[in-house]
């Protein structure tokens, strides 16, 4: 077995039982991206040097017998929208092709402090804006289970890392589910915390009142792990909750007798696909043989939920993409002659389709005459959706949902056409809307072999009552055993 | 319904310029959207409230303290054009 | 028959908050540094940074709401305010809109002895922007600096009172009076840390409805304030008589013309799409906060100048002299309640002769301070020195700083109030001047100035005023 293949969790024993060095894993890692990332395209910039030079420190360490934090030593990658010091950051974006950032946010501190190996920074649809990765100005990421697919969206990359073992774990972020999606359709395990558990600081921002940054990984345990490296208050994000983190490992328990289950009946609706539905009710059906309690719920305003994800965060994003103006730090035209045009044809030339597509829609949505009709419209139906999962959670613990309402799709299959992209995420947005944490776990897969996914989701701050019902299923099932072959 | 004058005229305001034939394109999957978004309208929200965040606390405030900062050293240094620590722009017209 | 017209007038201004850094993050706010020296990756706005407000800010937000009168929100909200522009890193400017800090206030002014209400609509925090600089010699490029975006504003809406570029003026400086006694703002016009806009329409007398208005910027002194809201009324009068149509619209000052022009070109589709910023929660100010800057709240300008007619008898005029700065109408009092002189003295020897010194010496009331002060001026009272030498001590403290023994040692300034020496000298004079002593016994009064005159130049300034009066009375009478 190769080293690559080792969870999180069981590198970090390895390493800690002196049984292989981090130096060994950051190599095997390595090797494996240059076996397999002409095939899955997941980095935007590698940083195989560094990662060597940060394997050595911490190898120095442990043979001077310091004590050395969870994480230490384990070689990991960043979704390309972490603002990390030094290292480009480009958000996939032509505007920020050659940004170097001069800080570290926050969650990238952590991992930091915790000593971790970066392996590079990560493929994603560009400012976060997509489905399926299809929309970076730099390269198309393809699904390990099958390349002719999608690997998913806007955390691509992160997620086809960590399914193709080019590294042990990455960090995404989720705006409408973008850590939760692509986990599913490429069989890793995907966890969007609470709103305001985990800082945005030095996180680029999409739409600020639904960003969420996340572990992707190769199993449960893994995620409450990563969780728990990143989780926590940060006096630099005022949208960040002073709330004390839990020991999330602690959850990790099989019994889930008496557990009850919400199924929201809205996400089992006719004329979905059939594999994904039938596998989701098997993973019910699983629960209830495990001892949990299955109870039916209801989340009536589901169907407008995509509605007012695309008021609410086209708005958000237009507001927060205006700082790429080409004045102070990424892609100025050259064809500029006055400053208007400065603005214009920098901006023009810089953004993508997809990203001036939802510019000119929250423009739009939040310009005079149309604000009422549209924008508070939007917010007075989130405040719906959020009551409609508080009288959810009277009657169950969890609810189980499944995340996609596909598997992995072809490439270039939707991009012609938005709003079948933008119901891809369907199952996920609510969850985004109402500010709760979601996960992501594999329950099945489809009949040509791609990795199909079912979404947990609890009441804000219950990340440990995810963790618990996700590893018990997981424990009971051996979908986790199955790796793609490249 | 939006028209081509309308999206011309958001363009603006978002400081883009697309191309002529990218415009009739663009009105119409802005309509596409936007009918999908019409949906709300089916619900009756006069006696709801809007929300803002999800997240029920203050904001937070911070002590009147300075910290020194030397990032502009970098990012003048990256930036498209600079001169004597000034940012520089082409001018207004 | 003539129309008469009716001037209607509301004001904006922007107060710069004294804080140390700024409204949204921790750079600094000094005066004066090199070009983007005071910024930090907020201020730059920089991918993945966010805002943290600064509670310094807020609480002279609050203080300036509760001097002058107004409802403090316990629940305000933070807006962006979309709009592209190089002095504005993150082509939005967090205010506030739907929900101010403040509202609902007022303040008094008075012109031509006419005590007037003006009504405050709303006071709320926001930051300022950068600047852009045109005249650095390159025809083709700006430059920007973004030391200031950032820095906290207040701004004060007034409602539409004011009649008169009197009145405006009266309230604008009524509210910077209280801004700086407050301590929240410097109220530095020239340097721009306290800016106007006026909104300036005309309607016929006795109409209702408001008539359309122009709002006026780019005036950075009291008295451009002035200028600006007379040419405009004038403006709007001419149009109106050629039966031509006021526009809305923004016009600049041009203080070298004398006039108002249209800046149409740059405001064209201005929509702010304002709507909360997600990056921040509503700002929540309880009563007990509320309460405790109320108790931080000095005694302000106005209310000072009038404690100061009523307590020691000055007139009003004088009383408003002394407190239209803060830091002299204390250093005023302290020297009141030291020398042992009546107030109405202190306050002509600062209004004769200090205010003008400081204006020639800025560090005029840090060298002589109220100890000081009142040690000459007691020295004047005992007729220890005269006046005309007290000027000149004092002349030479603001000018060096020197030790009053000291410098009055160095000039030899003892009065000499001794009457034989006087007597001696008066003497000498009256047998020089025989013709002038008869002319003044044969009832020339005036001629009694010449005799002081001379005695004085002979004891080279220093004899005693008084003494050398009584004498000469004395002597001339035959």
């Amino acid at each position: 077995m190769e080293l690559y293949e080792l969870t999180l969790s069981q590198a970090a024993e390895k390493l800690r039982n002196k049984e292989c060095s981090s130096v060994e894993l950051t190599e095997s890692a390595l090797k494996r991206i240059s076996e397999t990332e002409d095939k899955i395209g997941a980095y935007i910039t590698q940083t195989p040097e560094l990662a060597l030079e940060q394997a050595k420190k911490v190898d120095q360490k442990i043979a001077a017998g310091e004590k050395l934090a969870s994480l230490a030593g384990i070689p990991i990658g960043l979704k390309d929208i972490f603002v990390t010091k030094d290292i480009r950051t480009t958000c996939a974006s032509k505007i920020l092709e050659n940004f170097i950032p001069p800080y570290d946010g926050t969650a990238v501190s952590k991992l930091k402090a915790q000593e971790i190996v970066l392996t590079g920074k990560l493929n994603m649809d560009e400012f976060a804006m997509g489905s399926s990765t299809e929309t970076s100005f730099f390269k198309q990421t393809k699904n390990p289970w099958n390349l002719e697919c999608i690997p998913g969206g806007s955390s691509g990359g992160s997620a086809a890392s960590v399914a193709a073992d080019q590294c042990f774990a990455s960090l995404g972020t989720d705006t409408g589910g973008s850590i939760r999606q692509p986990a599913a359709l490429t069989g890793i395990v995907g966890l969007k915390p609470t709103y305001g558990r985990v800082s945005r600081y030095g996180v680029i921002a999409f739409a600020s009142s639904l960003d969420q940054v996340g572990p992707m990984t190769k199993d449960v345990r893994d995620s409450a792990l990563l969780l728990q490296a990143i989780a926590g208050h940060d006096p630099l994000d005022s949208t960040s909750v002073p709330k004390e983190v839990p020991n999330y490992s602690e959850f990790l328990q099989n019994d889930v007798k008496g557990l009850k289950v919400g199924v929201p009946k809205e996400y089992f609706i006719d004329g979905m696909d059939a594999e994904v539905k039938n596998a989701v009710e098997a993973a019910i059906k699983k629960y209830e043989e495990m001892g949990a309690q299955i109870v039916e719920v209801s989340l009536p305003h589901t169907e407008y939920a995509v509605s007012t994800y695309y008021i609410l965060a086209p708005a958000e994003a237009s507001s927060n993409l205006a700082r790429y103006d080409g004045i102070r730090y990424g892609y100025r035209s050259t064809e500029a002659k006055n400053l208007h045009e400065t603005f214009i044809k920098s901006r023009s030339e810089g953004f993508g389709d997809e990203v001036k597509r939802r510019i000119m829609l929250g423009t739009f949505v939040l310009s005079a005459g149309y604000y009422d009709a549209y924008y508070l419209k939007a917010q007075k139906v989130r405040t719906l959706i959020r009551q409609d999962f508080e009288q959810a959670f009277q009657k169950a613990d969890v609810l189980i949902t499944p995340t996609s309402p596909s598997a992995a799709f072809k490439l270039g299959e939707k991009t012609q056409d938005p709003v079948q992209m933008y119901l891809s995420d369907i199952f996920t947005i609510n969850v985004n809307l109402a500010g709760l944490p979601g996960m992501s776990l594999p329950c099945g897969f489809t009949k040509s072999g791609l990795p199909i996914g079912m979404q947990l989701i609890a009441p804000a701050f219950e990340e440990g009552r995810l963790l618990h019902a996700a590893y018990a299923y997981e424990q009971a099932t051996d979908w986790k055993t199955r790796r793609p072959s490249l | 319904m939006i028209d081509k004058k309308t999206v011309t005229s958001v363009a603006k305001l978002a400081r883009l310029e697309f191309p002529e034939a990218q415009i009739d394109a663009f009105t119409d999957q802005l309509n596409q959207i936007l009918g999908h978004v019409e949906k709300l309208g089916e619900l009756d929200t006069k006696s709801i409230s809007a929300t803002s965040h999800t997240i029920e606390m203050e904001t937070p405030m911070r002590e009147d303290k300075v910290v020194e900062s030397e990032v502009f050293k970098q990012i003048l240094d990256q930036s498209p054009a600079h001169e004597d620590n000034f940012f520089v722009v082409p001018k207004v017209l | 028959m003539t129309i008469q017209y009716e001037t209607v007038i509301g004001l904006e201004v922007h107060a710069q908050l004294l804080t140390k850094s700024k409204l949204f993050s921790a750079a600094s706010t000094s005066f004066g540094n090199e070009p983007n020296h005071n910024t930090d990756a907020v201020t730059l706005a920089l991918p993945g940074v966010l805002p943290v407000l600064n509670r310094e800010a807020v609480s002279m937000a609050i203080k300036a709401g509760l001097a002058t009168g107004c409802k403090i929100a316990n629940t305000s909200v933070f807006a962006r305010k979309n709009y592209f522009y190089p002095d504005l890193p993150k082509g939005y400017q967090i205010s506030q809109f739907e929900l101010p800090i403040c509202e609902h206030g007022h303040l008094h002014i008075k012109v031509d002895g006419q005590e007037k209400r003006i009504g405050i609509t709303r006071i709320h925090l926001e930051e300022d922007a950068g600047k852009l600089v045109h005249d650095r010699g390159d025809p083709e490029h700006s430059h920007v600096d973004l030391n200031r975006a950032g820095v906290p504003l207040i701004e004060t809406v007034s409602e539409p009172d004011m009649r008169s570029s009197q009145e405006a003026t009266a309230y604008l400086r009524r509210l910077r009076d209280i801004f700086v006694y407050l301590g929240i703002c410097d109220g530095n016009m020239e340097e721009g840390s306290f800016r106007c806009d006026a909104n300036v329409s005309i309607r016929p007398m006795g109409q209702e409805k408001f008539g359309t208005r122009a709002e006026l910027k780019n005036m950075n002194s009291f008295r451009n304030v002035e200028r600006a809201i007379e040419y405009e009324v004038e403006r709007q009068k001419a149009l109106l008589a050629d039966g031509k149509e006021v526009i809305q619209e923004t016009r600049l000052w041009n203080a070298d013309k004398g006039i108002t022009e249209s800046m149409r070109s740059k405001e064209e589709a201005n929509d702010y799409r304002y709507f909360p910023d997600p990056d921040l929660l509503p700002l929540i100010v309880h009563d007990e906060w509320i309460e405790a800057v109320r108790q931080e709240i000095p005694e302000l300008a106005h209310e000072m100048a009038e404690r100061f007619v009523q307590e020691y008898a000055l007139p009003e005029y004088d009383a408003e002299v002394l407190t239209a700065e803060k830091n002299i109408a204390q250093h005023w009092e302290a020297t009141v309640k030291a020398a042992k002189v009546e107030a109405k003295k202190v306050s002509n020897l600062y209004m004769t002769h200090l205010l003008k010194l400081q204006k020639e010496i800025p560090e005029t009331f840090e060298r002589i301070s109220s100890e000081i002060a009142a040690e000459i001026l007691n020295m004047t009272q005992e007729a220890k020195i005269n006046l005309n030498m007290a000027k000149e001590v004092l002349d030479e403290i603001a000018a060096t700083g020197k030790e009053v023994k000291k410098i009055i040692e160095e000039k030899g300034f003892v009065q000499v109030s001794d009457t034989a020496t006087l007597e001696a000298a008066i003497d000498k004079i009256l047998a020089d001047n025989p013709d002038n002593v008869a002319a003044y016994q044969s009832g020339k009064d005036k001629l009694f100035g010449f005799f002081v005159g001379q005695t004085m130049k002979a004891l080279s300034g220093k004899a005693n005023p008084q003494v050398v009066n009584e004498l000469l009375k004395e002597k001339l009478k035959n």
